[in-house]
């Protein structure tokens, strides 16, 4: 088992290295001139000059792509050039709202597609059953951003229940907290909520129609012990797979909520560093969502391991 | 009445989310703009962005201009009418040669950091400001400042300058503000991101793309004279100022309509809402022109019988009106300065070839030409109104017998792509007014679209080189005139920015492109 770890581990590092050139090369030739970007409309060609040799953007590009990956396996991502901060920092400060939003979200999913999935599929071909399948249809076919412009209408605008906008830091206060994040986690749940609720419907009625359920019931257990008991762990790995996927599908969704709330996160953060060429943060984002999106995929495996023996006698 | 056991637990659930749905709207935080019982008064601005840099010196962005100004202070202002008027200097006498101005300071005017100001100070901002900014390089360069006593400075220029106190009184980019000496020093050619200033307010706390907290400054030195534009009394109304970065049009917009904001930056698609709202009121704030730039360096522009053609297609009203839901938020009018600047700058030089919108009469000057059809590409910037303008451009230039490729590209890669004269030939664009018409910056050889006609350069160095202002003014019918004879631009009209306020706010004053926020009035 910690082989298969292990070598898992090794090939993460290949992906990282192939992920940063590319993000790097895009960047340059996307265009784009982040001293211009700082010195606005009207300044002269020597002020320009002066700022890109002190940003380091006068040097060769791959020297200023070795000097980066040099840095990075130093843990030292380089400097914002707008903030005048570490990378690190940069992205540690816009952390926070991101992954509470993302948590929330996967809160709200969970919450909704779970009960749901195991309801609908208890009754299959149901009322229930039609519902739950329309729902699951009609949330998949939405765009987030377009339920979360409805809710921000509904609950912000009309009813002013929520804040259209801001965050508010967890450290200030729950209920502030939640109030804030409550529109975006809310709008990015629900939608990823019918692909996990079709999922463990789907899951589900695979399980219920296996033999040793059908032995669990002659033997006269109850049906919420068959369903909790027996069926939902054995149905659990795709919709753990998908709880993994969907954290990073959250995060990357955040590129979007975020902006509709203006949210400081880290999708925002990417947006403003891209339209600014802030290409020490660009890289440190994309680094971080890159290393989560394989760390979420690798813990998904050790699940994997944890939840199906087969998987684990195979491994 | 029993309630069987499923509906039960459903009711229960209900309960327990309406529960949990009033505990967080209970939680919202009350208001904090009246500044009753004690409390601090805060206003909220929502902006579409928070300049990358506060460094007026540094940065061109009138943005950081606006911002700053409630911060930082420099020798003199301008007034409503755009007169310059004293600030940190109390009076200054210009020589008889014009080649220096003595400036007397005001004294025990205390900085931020309870330190006061004198002439040490000044001389190091200054010099700083002259070689640093992009406006102090084209205004005086080569000038020395040099402290005479502890109040007194005078500026040794090389090259007379009639109009360098308007210059010196931008309230707008590159402000020429005074900071204290050793901060000066500290950072020399670095961005300062310590700014300790003289200014009404103190900065708080920024944070690039997010926010700028200012709070009121207890021991600011005010002047006596009573408040007119950026001159005279700037005794803060309100305790705290937050500006917000807001970059989504409906988001800001929706703030201000549900009372989030106080003040909002808004679309001009708001307008008609802003003004259906009863608890809004527009405020229309005239920051420039919206202009075509023609690349004079190489390609079909580089003629300027071609550039008369294209000036004689350009019909301003339909350009206009393709993208600004009210001709409220538009003037078309020639001449290079906005209307509130009349009274300094006045001229119809130009009048004759303002919004011809005659294709047919283009369409003949271009056979005059040696224009072979090739194409002409007009770059404009993504997400912006100069883009919707470039494409009733391109149509008005297609019917006068161009062949238009139009590129819209983002606003960071078109700034870097008008510094190549191979990557466009016209460009839209919008530029914000200055105090005095050199400042312009299509005047300059070095700004994109390379201007370089021996005749405005002449003008320029004798408008600049005139014995008074007053004689400087009296040239800009001329600059106009040549201005328009090697069409440098062709401006379509000058446009406005909207302002959503707060309903008792909207006498707040409006000049040099923003919102004079010291003096915003409180709300009931």
């Amino acid at each position: 088992m910690l082989k298969a770890m292990f070598s898992r581990l090794g090939g993460l590092i290949v992906v990282l290295f192939i992920v940063s050139i590319v993000v790097f090369l895009l960047l340059y030739i996307s265009g784009g001139d982040a001293a211009l970007a700082l010195l606005g409309n009207t300044a002269t060609p020597e002020q320009v000059a002066a700022m890109r040799s002190s940003l380091g953007l006068d040097r060769p590009l791959m020297v200023q792509y070795g000097d980066w990956i040099l840095g990075v396996f130093h843990g030292d991502l380089g400097q914002s050039f707008y903030r005048r901060e570490s990378v690190v920092e940069v992205i540690f400060s816009r952390l926070e709202p991101t992954v509470s939003i993302a948590i929330v979200a996967q809160l709200v999913a969970l919450c909704i597609a779970v009960p749901l999935g195991i309801a609908s599929a208890r009754r299959v071909n149901s009322t229930l059953d039609g519902i739950v399948t329309t729902y699951t249809m009609i949330g998949m076919a939405t765009p987030g951003f377009v339920f979360a412009l409805l809710l921000a209408l509904v609950f912000a605008f009309q009813l002013q229940w929520f804040p259209l906008s801001g965050y508010s830091p967890l450290a200030d206060g729950v209920g502030t907290w939640l109030r804030f994040i409550a529109l975006p986690a809310i709008s990015l749940g629900v939608v990823h909520s019918a692909l996990l609720t079709r999922m463990t419907r789907s899951s589900m009625l695979d399980v219920l129609s296996q033999d040793f359920i059908r032995t669990a019931r002659s033997k006269g257990a109850s049906s919420l012990r068959i369903v909790y008991g027996h069926a939902l762990k054995n149905a659990a790995i795709p919709i753990v797979t998908l709880v993994g996927v969907g954290f990073a599908v959250l995060v990357t969704g955040a590129l979007v909520t975020e902006t509709i709330f203006n949210v400081p996160g880290l999708g925002k953060l990417m947006v403003e560093s891209i339209e600014r060429r802030d290409i020490p943060v660009i890289q440190g984002v994309v680094l971080l969502a890159t290393v989560t999106f394989i760390f979420i995929n690798f813990v998904v495996d050790v699940l994997y391991l944890i939840l199906d023996p087969r998987v684990r006698q195979s491994a | 009445m029993k309630i069987p056991g499923k509906k039960r637990k459903l009711l229960s659930c209900i309960g327990a989310l309406a529960a949990a749905t009033l505990l967080l709207v209970g939680c919202a935080p009350g208001s904090n703009e009246s500044g009753e019982n004690g409390e601090s008064a805060t206003l909220t601005t929502a902006v579409v962005q928070i300049p990358p840099m506060l460094d007026t010196a540094m940065t061109t962005y009138t943005p950081t201009g606006w911002l700053m100004r409630n911060v930082v202070e420099g020798l003199v202002t301008s007034d409503i009418n755009y007169n310059v008027k004293p600030m940190l200097a109390d009076s200054w006498n210009v020589a008889d040669d014009g080649l220096s101005i003595t400036f007397t300071l005001r004294q025990d005017v205390t900085f931020h950091n309870g330190d006061t100001m004198d002439a040490d100070d000044v001389v190091a901002s200054m010099q700083r400001w002259t070689e640093l900014s992009a406006l102090g390089q084209s205004a005086i360069p080569g000038a020395v400042w040099e402290a005479t006593d502890d109040n007194t400075v005078v500026v040794v220029l090389q090259e007379r300058n009639s109009v360098l106190l308007q210059m010196l009184a931008s309230g707008g980019a590159n402000i020429a503000a005074i900071y204290p000496q050793e901060i000066v020093e500290e950072y020399g050619t670095d961005p300062i991101d310590d700014f300790v200033g003289t200014g009404p307010y103190t900065l708080e706390e920024y944070k690039p793309d997010e926010f700028v907290k200012l709070k009121r400054f207890a021991d600011y030195s005010n002047r006596t004279e009573p408040a007119d534009g950026l001159a005279g009394d700037r005794t803060p109304t309100y305790d705290e100022i937050e500006f917000l970065q807001v970059s989504d049009n409906q988001t800001r917009f929706g703030g201000a309509l549900t009372g989030q904001y106080d003040i909002t930056l808004a679309s001009p698609e708001d307008y008609s809402k802003i003004q259906d709202a009863p608890e809004l009121e527009p405020i229309l704030n005239w920051v420039g022109s919206l202009y075509l730039n023609y690349n004079k360096k190489e390609g079909a522009m580089a003629d300027v019988a071609v550039r008369q053609a294209v000036n004689t297609a350009i019909g301003s009203e339909e350009i206009m009106n393709a993208f600004e839901p009210s001709p409220d938020l538009y003037e078309m009018r020639p001449g290079i300065m906005l209307r509130s600047q009349e009274e300094q700058w006045n001229s119809d030089a130009d009048a004759d070839s303002y919004n011809v919108n005659d294709p047919e009469l283009a369409k003949q000057m271009l056979t005059k030409t040696d224009y072979a059809n090739e194409p002409v590409t007009i770059m404009a910037q993504q997400n912006d109104r100069s883009a919707k303008a470039a494409i009733v451009i391109q149509q008005q230039l297609e019917a006068a017998g161009f062949s238009i490729e139009l590129k819209v590209v983002d606003a960071t890669t078109l700034l870097k792509q008008r510094e190549d004269p191979q990557e466009w030939d016209i460009l839209v664009y919008g530029l914000n007014s200055k105090l005095e018409p050199s400042a312009m910056a299509f005047f300059s050889p070095d700004f994109a679209g390379w201007t370089n006609d021996p005749t405005i350069t002449q003008l320029l160095k004798d408008y600049r080189g005139a014995a008074t202002y007053d004689e400087a003014r009296a040239m800009y019918p001329q600059i106009i005139e040549a201005y328009a004879e090697y069409r440098a631009m062709t401006k379509v009209a000058d446009w406005t920015d909207v302002i959503a306020v707060k309903t008792g706010l909207e006498s707040a004053p409006v000049h040099d492109s923003q919102i004079v926020f010291w003096s915003v009035p409180l709300l009931d």
